[in-house]
């Protein structure tokens, strides 16, 4: 019914919301337009089911054109216009029937660029007892992403917390400081994971420190320089594609992850005939886009019952296609790495790149996170989360890394920290990373140096 | 000349007290012909004295005189039926914590008479009018009100919810009416709207009046040309005129695209003059009842035609009949 071209449609200003939740630029009315007169097909049909309604607003919530809280009302509105007629409600359920991320509202409170800015300080260099990733300066605490190295004798393994519990906290002034412990992971009697020092370090304290029973672990200077608060140069861009089409990119990416993590992807034909209908009936996905195109590709080539012509396959997808397709992979690069930059306010969220860890297990990507969308508290193992950004990472060696959410961690306030898998890992230790950072409006790109 | 001249008064029962009392609409006005003195009862109902359920279904109509939720629930066309019974919204209330028996302010509601209500902290943080007491306004004859628990003392998140049902239940309230207050209500809405000075508000509010506008108008278009109304869309017409119409293709790909004023809703459809022997009314250009003179189309390609209509006296589904 709207059949207005969706390109050269400039992308909605930062953050894409306005403070009653209608979401800026042409592509939010035309989903809103779009869900309302959907509403009132529903009503109209007689035997109508909401479903079909509550399976176009997920769609539509998760690429981005739509912003959750009118959604839910119009969910409501039409849940009433129903009742109100005695026809059945159906659910809303959990709502993500299209494999999008559920409703939840952003976690944190976070208000695009008003909250305060973090100081994101880079780390030293790495001790026999510890390697500081970086560390973040939030309003109310200090957030320490680091592997600390335990003497094999003390062996954490059994005892998963205890020598955690005996570390304190101090200052160069004397302070003591509560220390929390969040997102940690043992391998062998090294632990990596993320120190929150309690409260925040006054402005004249010149460092932070953890001790143990065996001396000190880990010194964190406050007054390092250059100051990572911000990577320079590095200023959002609109993305050239359109929100369907970011969201085809990031359903074709879960497939990827899908395949790495060893889960189903959560897709079929139908699915992607479903969220292209209703991304097309919106208007925020050209009829002549290739992205329902190549994603069906992909599909395809990981033996789905999907067809699409191979060629439209970008080399990323197949870069990782082709490492988890071999018989045997190569080992993963073994240490852990200080980056330390924070990235500038995209799509209404922010980051902080804290810095890498890479072993057995695999290489993960360490960042500090406000204002996403979607995201649970502390994920469930299986398919990767819809956090509505994509993130690659190309290594010095021209490799790309697709970097799903694989952990998030509460760290007491509003903000997460995220462990994000390589996929595939580090092959070897880089020492630089163009990190492409993609939301549904804006993108940024960095070159980061990475110090192992 | 307004738009409600080309609408006969009507009106519904309303359980009261231990009774059912009139409430009358005429001219764009709500009287309570039981209650004389309304508004004498409000004064006390805000000190604290009982107020009467017809008074509180007054309040509640005025304060959503510009609410848009009412079209989203409300009646599409005379086949559309909408049916609450006052039964419901008893019991709907009855589940209310104590103290949160009485109508809540919507937040930004233009109300036609200055009520003052509060958000109350006393009592537990309840949301009530201010200076009144709990108690439920419809009971119905021979059945006691039932006692209902304390309500605990309800935080910011707990307010909200709280709200959003008390709204919910108004709207009850308001559709228990019954179909021709529906259309005359839904009139009033979609009037406020189309005021001169509210193209901000209707510019900001585009998605939701196409869709209160397609809803409408989607019906009607198919009893004029037989189109599927699921190929039918509105959007709202600002500027001078009556507005366009577009029909394109043929057979399953046949489109009809529409851009009416949001008054359209209020002038026309509310009036029941929606299509009027086989044309389609765009505009009032007298109102009045039982005789009216329109603005109307033959064909989608034919131009306006100015045509008398009477009203026939009888309805269909709450809305006015109309013939040439």
């Amino acid at each position: 019914m709207h059949s207005e071209s969706v390109h050269g449609e400039p992308a909605p200003s930062a953050g894409g919301h306005s403070t009653d939740g209608h979401q800026a630029g042409r592509y939010g009315e035309r989903a809103e337009m779009y869900l309302r007169l959907l509403a009132e097909t529903v009503l109209r049909t007689a035997g109508g089911h909401a479903d079909r309604l509550y399976r176009a607003a997920d769609i539509l919530v998760a690429a981005g054109a739509l912003a959750d809280q009118v959604a839910a009302q119009i969910v409501a509105d039409l849940q009433l216009a129903l009742r109100v007629r005695r026809r059945p409600l159906a659910r809303p359920t959990a709502i993500g029937a299209a494999g999008t991320a559920p409703w939840i509202r952003r976690l944190t409170g976070f208000r695009p660029g008003e909250s305060p800015p973090w100081r994101v300080l880079p780390a030293g260099p790495a001790t026999p007892a510890s390697r500081l990733m970086a560390l973040i300066l939030t309003t109310n605490r200090a957030l320490a992403p680091a592997t600390l190295f335990f003497p094999a004798a003390v062996g954490p393994q059994e005892s998963y917390s205890t020598p955690l519990t005996r570390l304190t906290g101090t200052d160069d002034l004397g302070n003591s400081y509560g220390l929390g412990f969040s997102g940690g992971s043992w391998a062998g009697s090294a632990w990596t994971g993320t120190v929150m020092f309690h409260p925040a370090p006054p402005d004249t304290a010149r460092w932070l420190a953890i001790s143990g029973p065996s001396g000190l672990l880990l010194r964190a200077d406050l007054t390092a320089v250059p100051d990572g608060s911000m990577a320079p140069g590095v200023v959002p861009e609109a993305v050239p594609h359109s929100p369907g089409e970011r969201l085809l990119t990031r359903h074709a990416e879960a497939m990827l992850a899908a395949l790495a993590i060893g889960v189903p992807p959560g897709y079929n034909r139908a699915s992607l005939a479903d969220a292209v209908a209703t991304l097309e009936g919106a208007g925020v996905l050209s009829p002549l886009s290739a992205a329902p195109a190549r994603l069906a590709a992909l599909g395809q080539l990981l033996g789905l019952a999907m067809e699409g012509p191979a060629d439209e396959v970008p080399a990323r997808w197949t870069e990782v296609m082709a490492y988890y397709g071999r018989r045997r992979q190569l080992n993963p690069v073994t240490g852990t790495a200080a980056i330390g930059v924070a990235l500038p306010e995209v799509d209404g969220a922010r980051f902080a790149i804290a810095g890498l860890r890479s072993g057995g297990a695999g290489s993960f990507l360490h960042a500090v996170v406000q204002g996403l969308h979607g995201i649970p508290r502390r994920r469930a193992p299986g398919p990767p989360v819809d956090t509505g950004f994509s993130m690659w990472l190309r290594d010095d060696a021209g490799g790309w890394h697709l970097a799903t959410v694989e952990d998030v961690s509460p760290v007491g306030g509003p903000e997460g920290m995220l462990r994000l898998v390589l996929l595939p890992p580090l092959g070897h230790a880089t020492t630089m990373l163009t990190v492409q950072l993609t939301g549904s409006a804006q993108q940024v790109t960095a070159t980061l140096p990475v110090r192992w | 000349m307004s738009w409600f001249d080309s609408l006969p008064a009507a009106e519904a029962a309303v359980p009261c007290g231990t009774g059912t009392h009139a409430v009358r609409w005429e001219a764009g006005r709500l009287t309570l012909p039981a209650h004389p003195d309304a508004e004498a009862e409000m004064v006390l109902g805000a000190l604290g004295g009982d107020k009467p359920a017809c008074v509180t279904v007054a309040e509640t109509w005025a304060r959503h005189a510009d609410d848009l939720a009412v079209l989203t629930a409300g009646p599409r066309c005379a086949a559309d039926r909408v049916d609450v019974d006052w039964a419901e919204i008893s019991e709907l209330r009855a589940h209310l914590p104590a103290g949160q028996a009485i109508s809540a302010p919507r937040p930004g509601a233009r109300v036609a008479r200055a009520i003052q209500y509060q958000l109350g902290t006393s009592g537990g943080g309840q949301i009530r009018p201010a200076g009144s007491q709990a108690g439920p306004p419809f009971v119905r004859p021979g059945r006691p009100a039932q006692p209902r628990p304390a309500a605990p003392p309800a935080g910011p998140g707990m307010q909200d919810v709280l709200r959003r049902q008390l709204r919910q239940i108004e709207l009850l309230e308001l559709l228990a009416l019954g179909a021709e207050f529906q259309f005359r209500l839904a009139g009033m809405v979609t009037a406020a709207w189309a005021g001169p000075g509210r193209a901000g508000d209707r510019a900001s509010r585009r998605p939701e009046l196409s869709g209160v506008l397609t809803g409408r108008f989607a019906p009607a278009a198919q009893e004029w040309l037989g189109v599927d109304p699921d190929t039918v869309t509105v959007t709202p017409h600002e500027g001078p005129g009556w507005g366009t119409l577009e029909l394109s293709g043929a057979g399953r790909s046949r489109r009809l695209r529409a851009s009416l004023p949001v008054g359209w809703l209020a002038d026309v459809w509310a009036c029941g003059l929606a299509v009027v022997g086989g044309h389609l009314v765009v505009a009032v250009e007298e109102p009045g009842y039982p005789r009216a003179r329109v603005l109307a189309l033959a064909a989608p390609d034919a131009e306006p035609v100015s045509l008398r209509v009477r009203a026939t006296g009888s309805s269909a589904g709450g809305l006015v009949a109309w013939t040439l």
